[in-house]
């Protein structure tokens, strides 16, 4: 069966002698000649298909990125005065040093690393949480973005947290607070230890005492401080 | 909701390609993004449209991404240098097709590249003498089947993955069908007829299960 050959040989499954018969009849046969120029036109023709898709799909997500440039200057411009704000009442009261030395004790301790599954197979899960443990947040931060499960948004929270991007480690933490499926939400837990760590002493201790008050996740961490 | 403007690596985007799964269109969309000012300077360099040196680029990025799927590429060079070359022999390749008007499949020679140097030209004129688009509308008559595996085996998908997506016993089960496939695709483009009577009997005749 002629395509067979032709087939086998554009994939680079034919074997040697297969690779001389087929240069050799392409070179003599005239009626070879013509069958390999259509296998190879509909495959083009094919290619040309897809290439469109891609291009159509490529150009319309750049046109996309360049509206957003704007409101991503914007977004940086607010999220440094917020820093420096932050800066400034962790100066104003000095008396929070030891609290900064709890939540940064805990971070060092328990979300430095993300568990791994030894036996799974290598999902987006898996990868961005290796990223994650070789302290490369912001490529976990966007596989996490591209998997739409709320413990997926739990680590691209953290994965903004650990990179030091507090006020994105805030919206997503606000997000994740509101979710009502999740049976142990750390979204207000891990909201507060934000802004601890952003400077805004008064505004997490008021996180913490509604984590505690309303039984969220991450309350007996908030009373084991408390002790 | 992605707001960082992160960079991958090279040897990361290639991983992730690789790798396949739900991630691999995230990966190979953010190859395209990571180089895409190449299309800004050819319109410079070559003279071209934005629109002609977007397309090429376009294509200069499916190209690497077959290469690097099939293993062609192997890393000898940086990637970037890859997509550069690749993308200005596109560029190249466009001012040439312009200048002589000639008919124009762009992926013509993609799909050429495994012949012999000196056999390749022959098949493209050849190909040049064909009817494009009496061909497109014969394919358009295949049944669905048939039309998703010839359009899996140009995205360079393998028969192993067609046969697992089918459930096939084996990957050659799944070839010997996309032949057959073709051999039938062959059979109505060497048959004139008006596609608008004969759709029904055609489509009847043909899907491949």
């Amino acid at each position: 069966m002629e395509l067979k050959l032709i087939d086998d040989y554009f994939l680079q499954q034919a074997s040697d002698a297969e690779k001389i018969v087929f240069e050799e009849k392409l070179k003599t046969d005239k009626e070879f000649a013509e069958l390999v120029a259509f296998y190879s036109q509909t495959k083009a023709i094919e290619r040309d298909k897809i290439l469109n898709e891609r291009h159509a799909e490529w150009s319309k997500n750049t046109v996309n990125k360049q509206f957003n440039f704007f409101p991503k200057i914007v977004i940086g411009i607010a999220a440094s005065l917020l820093i420096l704000a932050g800066f400034w009442v962790f100066n104003f009261n000095n008396n929070s040093v030891d609290k900064n030395l709890v939540v940064n004790n805990y971070i060092d301790q328990n979300l430095a690393l993300l568990p791994l599954k030894m036996d799974a197979v290598e999902d987006g899960m898996e990868l961005g949480k290796k990223y994650y443990n070789d302290k490369k947040y912001r490529e976990a931060f966007e596989i996490f973005d591209s998997i739409k499960t709320p413990q997926a948004l739990e680590y691209q929270g953290l994965s903004a947290l650990m990179a030091k991007d507090y006020l994105r480690a805030e919206a997503i933490f606000e997000q994740l607070s509101q979710n009502t499926e999740l049976l142990n939400n750390k979204g207000k837990f891990y909201l507060g230890i934000t802004k601890m760590q952003n400077g805004q002493k008064e505004e997490a201790e008021k996180l913490f005492v509604e984590v505690i008050s309303e039984n969220l996740g991450g309350n007996n961490i908030v009373k084991s401080w408390k002790e | 909701m992605s707001i960082f403007t992160t960079k991958f690596s090279d040897l990361d985007l290639i991983t992730g390609i690789i790798a396949g799964g739900n991630l691999k269109r995230n990966f190979e969309n953010k190859l395209y993004n990571k180089y895409n000012y190449f299309i800004k300077e050819a319109t410079f360099k070559h003279k071209i449209e934005s629109e002609e040196a977007s397309m090429a680029y376009s294509d200069a990025i499916l190209t690497s991404l077959e290469h690097i799927n099939n293993g062609r590429f192997e890393g000898r060079s940086e990637l970037k240098t890859y997509i550069y070359q690749i993308f200005s022999n596109k560029c190249v390749d466009f001012l040439r097709r312009r200048a002589t008007k000639e008919k124009y499949i762009s992926s013509i020679d993609n799909v050429l590249e495994p012949l012999p140097d000196n056999q390749r030209s022959a098949i493209a004129q050849l190909i040049q003498n064909q009817d494009h688009e009496q061909l497109k509308a014969r394919m358009s008559l295949l049944g669905e089947r048939c039309q998703h595996l010839l359009r899996r085996w140009s995205e360079g998908f393998t028969d192993k993955e067609s046969a697992d997506e089918y459930g096939y016993n084996a990957a050659n089960v799944a070839q010997t069908t996309r032949l057959r496939c073709l051999e039938k695709l062959r059979e109505f483009y060497m048959t004139k007829f008006e596609p608008s009577t004969n759709i029904k009997n055609e489509r009847n005749g043909i899907e491949i299960n």
